[in-house]
């Protein structure tokens, strides 16, 4: 079982580039592409709040949970 | 850190010291056993085997031989030590050379201890004089018996730094 993180969607429907994301939530350009790409073992709660505050929305739209 | 570069100094001149006294010991090995002179021979390779009414020539031969070994053992493990002090010093606690270094380490104090034993209380015992030395070594207060749990500890160290690896890397990959 997988956890796809669907940031691109999210940053496409707000017309977001990935680097502004990066720069409003305060992480690295490096940090947010490990988190795109599905490379992250972990999100802290602190982090998911910030990206669901600037994209508003909901963790449901950026993590979905997918079977092997 | 300064303490750390006092002990790798520290460790640099204990290491070449010791480095020097042994091209010494085995120039001066090499000099007896070419020359025959077995009161030299003896003089640096005690290990209380020559105490006991054995052929002269073998006690000597054994007594060398161990000396070397344990020789080899405590270089090697300053060696590794130096190594892992050397890693230390420029930040690299949990990569791959410095968990091995520290392994090595363990396990040859841990082979220098178990070598030691074994000369004290097998070889020794043989003669009669081992019974004292056999319960002061399995009850933990003999040296040797320091030293193997020391070498055990170090690999112990080297497994935790391993599993410390892995969570530094979880770590860095938590967004």
């Amino acid at each position: 079982m997988k956890i796809i993180i669907n940031l691109d969607v999210m940053l496409a429907k707000r017309k977001m580039r990935s680097n502004e994301l990066a720069e409003s939530i305060g992480i690295t350009k490096a940090n947010l592409s490990i988190l795109k790409t599905g490379k992250a073992k972990a999100i802290r709660f602190s982090t998911l709040e910030k990206i669901c505050d600037v994209l508003d929305c909901q963790p449901g739209d950026i993590l979905q949970f997918e079977e092997d | 850190m300064t303490y750390l570069k006092t002990l790798q100094n520290l460790m640099d001149f204990y290491f070449f010291g010791f480095f020097l006294s042994m091209i010494v010991i085995l120039s001066l090995y090499i000099f007896g056993i070419v020359g025959s002179f077995n009161d030299l021979l003896l003089g640096l390779s005690r290990t209380g085997l020559e105490k006991h009414s054995i052929d002269q020539q073998e006690v000597i031969y054994l007594n060398v031989f161990i000396h070397l070994i344990q020789f080899a053992l405590f270089f090697a493990i300053l060696l590794f030590f130096r190594r892992v002090v050397d890693g230390f010093s420029v930040g690299n606690v949990f990569n791959l050379s410095t968990r091995k270094n520290l392994k090595y380490m363990g396990l040859c104090t841990t082979v220098y201890g178990l070598l030691k034993m074994l000369v004290k209380v097998c070889v020794l015992n043989m003669f009669g004089e081992g019974n004292t030395i056999f319960s002061l070594e399995f009850t933990g207060f003999g040296s040797t018996y320091f030293i193997t749990c020391l070498g055990l500890m170090f690999i112990y160290m080297s497994i935790v730094l391993e599993k410390s690896a892995i969570l530094q890397k979880e770590n860095e990959l938590t967004i």
